[in-house]
């Protein structure tokens, strides 16, 4: 039976060989994946499947624009349905769903500190697809190359004050269906700084927030 | 390595020509076989010291972490070891499922940023070191794809998988019956091991189990410790269908920075301004005869008959300014007109706002558009007077305006209360409006146009003769009655407004909000 011997050492090789190959492709797989050294790479951004951008007061898209959209200043109570226009940008390689929140509100007010503006703005978000290429002008109308705001648009939040607009995404209101590809997305804001009887307590005062996007 | 590896391996059917080939095929079977058995047991045997498996299944951690990849992690209390490294942790969205991104930074707060390595942006939401799960300590490539194929109902790479193992099951069993046809047991131990149908981590089991007896090739497993051994792989393989999964989700953010709203220092005195009126005395004056037109205009008002008969500097109806005075009136002769000169044409676009405070039972004129300039006119003798707001004797406020006939509407209650209030009559486009203290009254009417006349704007007298309404007292004007019925204001008025257009609702209650 020696030749039964042999076949029986010549198989001893496949467990070896099956496991070697289990181990290794998991030991490289590690390696890659959890060395302490790494961190993001940035050529990883190039495999990106979601990528957001917005165009700031119709300028470029860029990931963050610093120009802010809405610079109101010396407004008083009794101002009102002010709006402004922003365009995002979505150049992923899959669907998402997009949704608008805020980032932290700063509050200032010298005279009456616990009185924050922030309380007394009042906003309301619409948003409307608006195609691939198309730019709404921030002030909502057509202006130069810029379309204006669409009819048909979707009530993303519902009116609320500054203060109270969703800050996270998912307490983010009404999301937006963006497809796969270059995809853009055009937002309306309409503030106004309602009267009420106790509308002296913000004389002077200021607030300021980021406008966030994310797609999911 | 592709996924669709497994079928490629399969060896040709060991048919005809048992011996060398059946050896080599056997060899790459078994090789196959142990394959799968060490990716399942890297898997699951880690358990044993507290890691645990989590299969990905989404792709934003590639190109290092694939779909279908399996994370083992291991706990960990220790949240500096955390950055840079990859960590499965509960995704804070949602609470229920687990996420797996690379900590990439620590905040002050001692909160964790995360983001997948395929997303440009970190994700929004931060972590706590409570939600980790572990740290990633292995990768076993592929070994969640089954799972993944089940969930997303890829049957087809699901039982190719599955029939990969069967064949290379009957294949090793055939490369045993020939060299040892009638012995029950195994020689080497991978035999033992590989003649067993071994299903990868997907779920397979069941349906080798119920397919082995039709396997000539495996009758040899109804053998008691065959049928453990398939029973022990069923169970372990059932377990690794229970792998909690782990999300690698897609995200992406923009950002559009530092909006800001900064309100002003907002006054009566500014808003009115701001809304460019016609005229604007606020009554401040102290002394003399003159009252200042705040508009820039120049329509400056005389105190008649003189400075007597006004009690001024009396606290105004304003809080937002300074100085905030008044005037009081006598209540018999005194008056307040324009100063020009010249008549003027009554407008035919009107807006026109009043401060006044009285507890008066008497009623009387606030303000209007009247000739002549001062004094009674007697209607059909030349004198006009429409376009006013005045107060009957219950202390109602009305808007009067004549076209052929008496127009008016009148406020909703009583404001003879002691009270500050604000009176605005709207005469033009959109008909006649009263306002009271900021709110449009219920009365409206659609007369749009008042008598053409000219003549002066006054405020604190002037003739009523024929406006009615629920007068009491002596003196009462009745209804189309021609005679002259000076009927003075006995209060105190502040802060006159003139516009010659129709001021919107909101412009109205901007100028209430800022007194």
């Amino acid at each position: 039976m020696s030749r039964t011997t042999r076949r029986r050492a010549i198989r001893a090789v496949a467990p070896v060989a099956g496991l070697l190959a289990a181990g290794l492709l998991v030991w490289q797989g590690s390696y890659a994946a959890f060395s302490a050294t790494s961190t993001n790479q940035s050529d990883a951004w190039a495999t990106g499947q979601l990528v957001l951008k917005n165009n700031g007061v119709a300028g470029s898209f860029l990931g963050t624009t610093t120009t802010p959209l809405i610079n109101a200043s010396n407004i008083a109570p009794g101002a009102t349905s002010f709006t402004r226009c922003i365009t995002v940008e979505s150049s992923g390689t899959i669907a998402g769903a997009l949704k608008f929140y805020r980032g932290a509100v700063s509050d200032t007010n010298v005279a009456n500190p616990g009185s924050n503006l922030s309380s007394a703005i009042s906003v309301t978000v619409d948003a409307a697809a608006v195609g691939a290429a198309a730019v709404v002008d921030p002030t909502c109308a057509a202006a130069g190359p810029n379309i204006a705001f669409p009819g048909g648009s979707t009530n993303v939040v519902p009116t609320t004050t500054l203060a109270g607009l969703p800050a996270s995404y998912a307490a983010a209101g009404t999301s937006m269906a963006v497809a796969a590809g270059t995809q853009r997305v055009a937002y309306r804001f309409t503030w106004s700084f309602p009267s009420t009887a106790s509308d002296n307590l913000f004389q002077n005062a200021s607030t300021q927030a980021d406008l966030n996007w994310e797609i999911r | 390595m592709s996924v669709a590896a497994p079928s490629s391996d399969i060896a040709p059917p060991p048919s005809r020509r048992p011996g060398r080939t059946l050896l080599v095929a056997g060899i790459v079977s078994r090789t196959w076989l142990w394959f799968v058995a060490g990716l399942v047991a890297i898997t699951l045997v880690p358990i044993l010291f507290g890691w645990r498996p989590f299969v990905v299944e989404s792709g934003s951690m590639m190109p290092r972490i694939r779909v279908g990849d399996v994370v083992l992690a291991a706990p960990t209390t220790d949240a500096d070891q955390l950055v840079g490294r990859v960590t499965v942790f509960t995704d804070p969205d949602r609470p229920d499922t687990y996420k797996t991104h690379r900590v990439i930074g620590r905040n002050a707060d001692g909160t964790l940023v995360t983001q997948g390595d395929a997303n440009p942006t970190p994700d929004s939401s931060t972590i706590t070191l409570d939600d980790v799960e572990g740290l990633g300590r292995l990768l076993v490539q592929y070994a969640g794809l089954p799972l993944i194929w089940a969930r997303t109902g890829q049957w087809l790479l699901l039982l190719l998988l599955l029939g990969s193992l069967v064949l290379a099951a009957y294949v090793v069993s055939r490369d045993q019956d020939e060299d040892e046809p009638t012995e029950p047991t195994d020689g080497d131990g991978g035999g033992a091991v590989v003649d067993l149908p071994r299903p990868s981590t997907s779920g397979g089991s069941s349906a080798i189990a119920a397919s082995t007896p039709l396997d000539p090739g495996l009758r040899r497993a109804a053998h008691p410790a065959r049928r453990l051994r398939v029973l022990a792989f069923a169970v372990v393989a059932g377990l690794a269908l229970g792998l909690p999964t782990s999300a690698a989700a897609f995200s992406a953010t923009t950002k559009n920075s530092a909006n800001r709203w900064a309100a002003g220092n907002w006054s009566y005195t500014t808003t009115v301004t701001g809304l460019s009126p016609w005229l604007y005395w606020k009554l401040d004056e102290t002394a003399g005869t003159s009252a200042a037109d705040t508009s820039g205009n120049g329509r400056t008002g005389t105190y008649n008959p003189n400075a007597n008969a006004f009690t001024r500097g009396i606290a105004g109806a304003l809080v937002t300014d300074s100085p905030n005075l008044g005037v009081t009136l006598n209540g018999t002769t005194a008056c307040i007109n324009t100063s020009s000169s010249t008549t003027m044409n009554a407008p035919t676009q009107l807006t026109e706002v009043v401060w006044f405070k009285t507890t008066t039972t008497q009623g009387g004129k606030l303000f209007g558009f009247e000739m002549p300039q001062t004094g009674v006119a007697v209607a059909g003798s030349g004198g006009t007077y429409d376009r006013h707001l005045y107060m009957d004797g219950s202390g109602k406020v009305w808007f009067g305006v004549y076209n052929g006939a008496y127009f008016t509407v009148g406020s909703n209650g009583t404001l003879n209360d002691g009270a500050w209030h604000m009176a605005v009559g709207q005469l033009g486009t959109g008909g006649m409006k009263l306002w009271i203290d900021g709110v449009q009254q219920s009365s409206t009417s659609t007369n749009a146009v008042g008598e053409t006349t000219t003549g002066w704007f006054r405020a604190g007298c002037g003739n009523l003769a024929g406006w009615g309404g629920s007068w009491n007292g002596g003196n009462s004007p009745t209804t189309n009655s021609g005679t002259a019925q000076n009927r003075p204001f006995a209060g105190s008025l502040d802060e006159i407004s003139v516009w010659q257009s129709v001021l919107t609702p909101a412009q109205i209650a901007s100028l209430w909000a800022a007194h």
